[in-house]
């Protein structure tokens, strides 16, 4: 009986999960290591943060739907990797250390025949001096953090109906980070939610973002038939946005966020500061912090890892200047190149490059957004990695399940309000995520699958998007039937 | 801060931004219209969908 071990229960890692344990049935075993108890579907959190949605709706106990599949499920945070094992440990293993209150700081080791790395990121609010829940600002990323960010938001609306004015500051909290689309989400349904409470009048809203221009959403933005033009989704979200009245500040690092401000750097090399009383600021991602050690002990990090702590797969990761990036760069089965065996994917996959044109301000400071990998191409590529693992433990020999970015696309609808009748939201697709200039020399993607619009239609499919996913993660009947 | 514009500066009511016209708005959230848009945008992405689950491009081999 083999066993693959998954680490992290985020949307990549409980799609790989559920399906090889659909696939493997009781002939292989399955087991998922995650620190955290519940399951939670972040593309909501957004929702919580205004007050929209309530905690409850956006997570579950995730050991329950684990039991229901058969799966072993392990509370605990993943420390260090041994993918040849040991001088005492044949296998190769993974170690972990409980996060469960009852056997907290526990040690164990699992030994695995194949292993997914899907832990997603570490928030790095350590990029920025006081930036996140423990400095002075606010963020959606998980459902505490949002539930901080509803009750600082609904603080502000008490003071305006009391007459004050109040700024909000909603954007990126360092040069590089990414899920701009987040942000965008969480500054429309602010917007929506003040002219709610009738008080927009008596709030300034303020984007600020690390893009080079807005719309970049980390992909370089997307270009889209609309009106008789071939318009880049800047004149989309600067449309939106001039119409609800929201300031903008980008191509910003934020330096420090300080109690009432943030002091930040421009690409042009210019020092500024933008004043607020409540700031939602997302942080850069960075790897959890995973170590590997070779069968002697000897530390190996470096070599399965990227500096910024993502695992390396079959990508091309040689450094070329942007002119020579290619579509073909990006992986397509997220196997590590030097161990068959492991796999790293969503956001703990090391992504070969940007997709957005990298710059740097003239002090250096890099400035872009990185790329998203989250989403629909998250669940994704759980879903070919598991697929191929399937097939190898099963001694089926199929042609391995190819996920690249840059053969897929993806479905984002992203909130500008939500209401039943008078909600909206931009719908998109985008074909494919990663730019293929070979294929499409003008643009980098197929125009007649790339589109967007704003409507209430929109609004719709974002929640009836919302619903089917949880009741996909939850394992309830006809979940396979729901796709990625 | 003023409108100036350019890079890193707050762009506070920008002329320059294009903006809907009221037929458009008033379309966003008309009902018999929007319902053929929910149709219509969620074709567009099943057919996406579909697209990447192939894992190559229209007209490309798989290896």
């Amino acid at each position: 009986m083999g066993r693959v071990v998954v680490l992290g229960a985020g949307v990549s890692g409980h799609t790989a999960a559920a399906f090889l344990k659909k696939w493997l049935g009781h002939s292989h075993d399955v087991v998922v290591v995650s620190p955290k108890e519940k399951y939670n579907w972040i593309p909501s959190n957004i929702w919580v943060g205004v007050g929209c949605m309530k905690p409850a709706q956006v997570e579950f106990p995730i050991k329950p739907v684990y039991d229901k599949f058969g799966i072993e499920f392990h509370q605990a945070r993943a420390v260090a990797i041994h993918p040849e094992g040991s001088a005492d440990h044949d296998k190769p293993f993974v170690e972990i250390e409980y996060t469960e209150p009852s056997r907290d700081g526990e040690r164990a080791r699992l030994a695995y025949d194949h292993l997914i790395n899907a832990t997603g990121p570490k928030l790095n609010f350590g990029a920025t001096k006081g930036l996140g829940p423990e400095g002075h600002s606010h963020s959606v990323c998980t459902t505490e953090h949002a539930v901080a960010c509803r009750d600082a938001v609904h603080e502000a609306i008490g003071r305006m109906k009391k007459g004050e004015r109040q700024r909000f500051l909603v954007g990126t909290g360092h040069g590089l980070c990414t899920c701009q689309g987040a942000a965008f989400e969480y500054v429309t349904n602010l917007e929506f939610v003040l002219r709610k409470h009738g008080v927009r009048d008596k709030a300034e809203i303020t984007w600020l973002s690390n893009e080079y221009c807005l719309g970049d959403f980390g992909m370089g933005g997307i270009y889209i038939k609309r009106g008789g033009y071939i318009t880049h989704s800047r004149i989309f979200t600067e449309s939106l946005f001039a119409e609800r009245g929201l300031n903008w500040i980008f191509r910003a690092h934020v330096n420090e966020v300080c109690e009432d401000r943030v002091l930040f750097e421009t690409l042009d090399g210019t020092d500024h500061e933008e004043e607020f009383d409540v700031a939602m600021l997302l942080p850069p991602f960075a790897g959890v912090g995973l170590k590997a050690h070779d069968r002697k002990g000897g530390d190996i990090t470096e070599r399965l890892f990227a500096p910024n702590g993502f695992m390396k797969v079959d990508a091309d990761y040689s450094a070329k200047p942007y002119e020579e990036w290619k579509a073909s760069d990006w992986p397509r089965y997220y196997v590590n190149p030097e161990y068959s065996n492991l796999y790293a994917v969503g956001i703990a996959f090391a992504p070969p490059h940007p997709i957005s044109q990298p710059r740097k301000s003239p002090r250096g400071t890099p400035i872009f957004a990185t790329p998203p990998r989250t989403g629909m191409p998250s669940a994704m590529m759980g879903k070919a990695v598991a697929s191929n693992i399937a097939n190898a433990m099963l001694g089926r020999k199929k042609s391995p399940h190819a996920a690249s970015m840059a053969r897929m696309g993806a479905g984002c609808v992203a909130s500008a309000g939500a209401g039943l009748f008078n909600g909206t939201a931009a719908a998109m697709t985008v074909y494919p995520v990663v730019p293929d200039f070979d294929a499409y020399p003008e643009y980098g993607r197929d125009l007649s699958h790339t589109f967007g619009e704003i409507g209430l239609a929109g609004h719709w499919v974002k929640v009836i998007l919302h619903y089917m996913f949880m009741h996909k993660a939850q394992g309830k009947p006809g979940w396979t039937l729901i796709p990625e | 801060m003023a409108e100036i514009g350019t890079e890193g500066v707050k762009v506070v009511s920008p002329k320059f931004a294009p903006r809907p016209t009221g037929w458009v708005v008033f379309l966003r959230t008309f009902l018999p219209w929007q319902l053929f848009r929910f149709v219509w945008i969620n074709l567009k992405m099943i057919h996406m969908i579909r697209l990447s689950h192939g894992g190559v491009l229209p007209g490309e081999r798989k290896h």
